[in-house]
């Protein structure tokens, strides 16, 4: 009956005695006629009241333990001394060097306030994956109390408690408050509206930079990770941005388009060899400037050129004909019209600019040729403006560029049609099996059953059925085309696990590594920087992908390396032809790391993804030369591959070798099968490619046991041991005898296990005939004896 | 503690008076420390979280309006941090189906354990019926049945609609009610 359901939910409320006395007298009529009713609201209200006297008599069983209030006193005591260093203030004295910074008179012109805070506070934390979100890196969070740091953000920004508080309900952690606090304070808009968009389901990135704060424009144009060369933020007295140098004024100082004032040049102008160069090699070059402080005022001190600025960046003046649907058109010096879109159809014009006003425009060429505008600003007057070395060249595609294609036509529904996971998941698996390992060529992606690569006759068949984008809702939510625009967003947030995201790239869909999104994530934006091969970034929300995945992104001119840039920050090149992996700043190879690389089937210079592969279950192979044996284990020397001193080593037996260690020699070639455990090489399998010339063992004297001999009553051990060296076998014709007492050292080494002393009693109870033993001698007493207790030799 | 204590107390603390505080924690540490044991089931963390709960006390003090009453603000800032406890433990919460495998039977052992000590026997069934429970229904429960408030004012503490809180109770009281079929 209808009507119970209605009752039935009164129930709780009649209980309570909170209906209106009509409402009331329903629900008693109704309770009269109806058993069914009665009976539900019967149990009712006996588990309620049972309910609320277990709960009442459990309380009254429980109090909070005495030491308790200890600890509340101690936190609340804590929170007031750490006032003094929290995070914020150190914020805050960053944004006073900043303020320092920008004292001069082109600040407030250009508007650089929100870009170069980005530079510097992105700089504080060294954090490279740059978006803002992370700028609040975990560290800081982790070593504060979420009460400081809201407190801290109550004291220095317009987040008030209450707002706080009405964030938190809503779910947002401490980490999107504090991002909201910062876009707030760095960007142009109040905290009001970086909410109401972060609660539209809007990422940090994007209202960032409506907001004013340029996040993109940096990561766009340097796409590097920046970070200071002091780490000390308070009292530090050095800091480097890194930025492009766009040419020189006419008093010969720099023009670069993060700097907010033309710089002066400084003494030292280096390659990054650390090699003195000429002023004008650094035009058009990514630099990293690091400044000083001197009488409050910054700098600088050094230059050190990254490299040539690639020629999708450009860097052009004109006087503005029009700016209209997200797409500002420039008269160009010679009359030509030029259109390019601005990023996010608002942002980054900087100054007072109207139709008609000389400005100059920073951007970056996306894959298709299609330009954007990283930011604009008014030709400042002093400037003598070089042009870059590559000259303008027309975008590919005219002046009006192609509309985004649209959605769902273009893209294979196969791609996300729920029905077809198991596909997807059976092409997972594919990829992962072919995994590469570090000496192993990098493998494609399988292509065969890849639904991303059919042809489009089945699309055009599909939208006629099915063109409505609420089909992908919840599997799909967004893709991309390789101009960063989006095709197709729904928005709010997904639970997009176990979807494949792709890149249009050149018209075809690619799915971007295995299982990239292995989480809940809203995606709203993959940003690749670069053209056609020359891809440089693919950026997903602003940020690279993050943990296990990466993506690759720069490829060095001779193709030999790729330049990666992992989620951490860490960028380690990559060896196209053989897969190790050089760390890029020690050139250590880290061998320990497998890794799956993935690639685009038509682009085989380019990869695309890379999973690392946790180092603890690697085993990596290495061949090289045996150069001597100790008890410890051998010590190899590789010919093969590069490998570090200090990985070359001694490398400890673990697992049952496959041969006898007695078959291998100084000069023998071998290949160890090794992990690393706790930082050390533990060798899991020897094999022995080629018997050497040497000694067994060259710095030990074994000899192999012909006899023993047992006095319990003296409590000594008499060894008739050969002369000659006990690896050759060829011993027995004439022997020596040594006599173990209670006062020798006995250790004893067996396979698998660590040399370890043992008694004389534990000695006479093995088998020594036929054991190998060494020995030391003092003043004619045996003082240790170590005793080789090894299998004998198996035919492996 | 009548309202008026509260309210010549609170500001008090948010000057950072520390004896101020401790009469408020003397009177109402009991109560903080009963509701959060009581949703969290575990006394090491129920000290870690009350401790947490104590400090943003202290620190939000100052926020507290004097003209209203003050057993709804401590609530709000209880069922915050439970709230915000539950996301963070997220993944080790165990569904209701986990548990419908346990079997929901009362054993022989919880009587015989009756029998001999009423206490244990006590804590025992209280784990065992609030164990059941989801995190959203344990919290309106306690709410509703320890802390006593109404249906209105649980929608207002946790800033969700009375429908949804009556969701939670009902489906609450209906696991209980089988849990408790023994007792009765």
């Amino acid at each position: 009956m209808k009507n119970c359901k209605n009752i039935r939910h009164l129930l709780l409320d009649y209980l309570e005695g909170s209906l209106s006395a009509e409402r009331e007298e329903m629900v008693r009529n109704h309770l009269y006629d109806c058993e069914g009713c009665r009976k539900y609201f019967e149990t009712l209200s006996i588990t309620a009241k049972n309910t609320e006297d277990i709960l009442g008599n459990y309380a009254k069983t429980v109090e909070p333990p005495p030491y308790l209030w200890g600890n509340i006193l101690k936190d609340v005591q804590k929170s007031k001394r750490k006032v003094a260093v929290s995070w914020w203030k150190v914020a805050v004295a960053t944004c006073a060097v900043v303020g320092v910074l920008m004292t001069g008179t082109l600040a407030p012109v250009f508007g650089y306030e929100g870009n170069l805070l980005n530079v510097i506070s992105g700089s504080i934390i060294e954090n490279a994956s740059d978006d803002l979100g992370e700028i609040i890196s975990d560290d800081l969070l982790g070593s504060l109390r979420k009460e400081e740091i809201i407190t801290h953000i109550v004291d220095n920004s317009d987040l008030t408690e209450d707002l706080v508080w009405e964030l938190e309900e809503k779910g947002y952690t401490e980490k999107d408050i504090v991002q909201c606090a910062q876009i707030a304070d760095s960007g142009s808009w109040p905290i009001e509206k970086v909410i109401q968009k972060r609660d539209q389901g809007f990422g940090f990135g994007r209202i960032a930079n409506w907001a004013g704060v340029s996040v993109f424009s940096i990561k766009n144009r340097i796409a590097e990770p920046i970070h200071t060369l002091r780490n000390d933020v308070e009292g530090r007295d050095e800091f480097e941005v890194r930025t492009t140098i766009a040419g020189f004024n006419e008093d010969q100082k720099l023009i670069s388009p993060h700097l907010p004032e033309p710089i002066g040049l400084p003494p030292e102008i280096l390659d990054d060899s650390g090699a003195m160069i000429h002023q004008g090699d650094i035009k058009d070059s990514f630099v990293s400037v690091v400044f000083r402080f001197e009488n409050g005022k910054p700098v600088a001190k050094q230059i050190i050129k990254q490299k040539d600025r690639p020629a999708r960046h450009f860097n052009i003046r004109g006087k503005i004909e029009s700016v209209e649907d997200g797409t500002l058109t420039l008269s160009s010096p010679n009359d030509e019209s030029i259109s390019m879109s601005l990023v996010n159809g608002k942002s980054n014009i900087f100054g007072d600019i109207d139709v008609g006003s000389e400005i100059e425009v920073f951007g970056f060429r996306s894959i298709d040729g299609r330009m954007f505008v990283d930011f604009v600003r008014p030709v400042p007057e002093n400037m003598d403006y070089l042009p870059p070395k590559t000259p303008y060249e027309r975008p590919h595609h005219g002046a009006n560029p192609p509309p985004p294609p649209p959605f769902p036509e273009d893209i294979n529904p196969e791609f996300v049609n729920p029905t077809q996971t198991e596909d997807l998941t059976a092409q997972d698996k594919e990829i992962s099996e072919n995994t590469a390992t570090t000496e192993e060529k990098i493998e494609t992606i399988p292509n065969d059953n890849n639904p991303l690569e059919d042809d489009k006759s089945s699309e055009v068949k599909n939208t006629d059925t099915q063109p409505e984008t609420t089909k992908f809702t919840g599997e799909i939510v967004t893709l991309f085309s390789a101009n960063a625009n989006i095709i197709n967003t729904s928005s709010g947030t997904f639970d997009i696990s176990n979807t494949k995201v792709g890149i249009d790239f050149k018209g075809k869909v690619y799915p971007i590594g295995k299982e990239v999104l292995s989480s809940t994530r809203t995606i709203k934006e993959i940003t690749i920087n670069g053209k056609d091969d020359n891809i440089d970034t693919i950026l997903i929300d602003g940020k690279y992908l993050s943990k296990t995945e990466c993506l690759v992104i720069e490829r060095n001119p001779e193709k030999t390396s790729y330049k990666l840039y992992f989620g951490d920050g860490e960028s380690k090149i990559i060896k196209s032809n053989s897969s190790t992996i050089f760390h890029q700043n020690t050139k250590k190879i880290i061998r320990s790391q497998k890794i799956n690389l993935y690639r685009f089937e038509d682009i085989p210079d380019l990869a695309i993804a890379i999973e690392v592969i946790p180092d603890s279950q690697s085993r990596i192979r290495i061949e090289g030369l045996v150069e001597g044996i100790d008890d410890q284990g051998i010590i190899v020397k590789s010919t093969k591959y590069e490998i570090n001193p200090e990985t070359t080593g001694i490398f400890r037996q673990n697992e049952p070798s496959r041969i006898n260690p007695y078959e291998i020699n100084q000069g023998s070639e071998v290949e160890l099968v090794y992990t690393i455990i706790n930082d050390e090489p533990v060798a899991i399998r020897i094999n022995l490619l080629k018997k050497g010339e040497g000694d067994h063992q060259p710095n030990r004297k074994f000899f192999k046991v012909i006899s023993f001999d047992y006095n319990k009553e003296n409590g000594t051990i008499t060894l008739s041991i050969s002369k000659g060296n006990g690896a050759g076998g060829n011993s027995g014709q004439s022997s020596k005898r040594i006599v173990v007492t209670g006062q020798t050292e006995i250790l004893l080494k067996r396979p698998n296990e660590l040399l370890r002393s043992i008694s004389l009693k534990q000695m006479a109870d093995l088998k020594l005939n036929g054991m190998d033993v060494s020995y030391e001698e003092q003043n004619g007493r045996i003082i240790k004896v170590t005793i080789m207790d090894y299998p004998p030799l198996s035919p492996f | 503690m009548s309202e008026f204590d509260a309210k010549a107390i609170l500001p008090k603390i948010a000057k950072g008076d520390e004896l101020a505080f401790k009469s408020l924690y003397d009177q109402f540490g009991g109560y903080v420390f009963k509701v959060v044991i009581l949703s969290l089931r575990d006394h090491a963390k129920a000290e870690e979280l009350a401790q947490t709960i104590w400090l943003k006390i202290w620190r939000f003090a100052g926020k507290y309006d004097t003209s209203r009453p003050f057993k709804p603000w401590l609530s709000r800032i209880i069922s915050n941090e439970i709230v915000s406890y539950y996301r963070v433990q997220k993944p080790k919460n165990s569904s209701l189906e986990d548990l419908k495998e346990v079997g929901l039977e009362p054993s022989d052992d919880v009587d015989k354990l009756r029998e001999n000590e009423f206490e244990r026997d006590l804590s025992d069934e209280i784990k065992k019926a609030l164990d059941l429970l989801t995190d959203k229904q344990r919290q309106v429960i306690v709410l509703k049945y320890y802390q006593g408030f109404k249906i209105r004012e649980i929608a207002k503490t946790l800033k969700i609609g009375e429908s949804a809180v009556k969701a939670r109770l009902y489906s609450g009281l209906e696991v209980l009610s089988k849990s408790q079929e023994g007792r009765r």
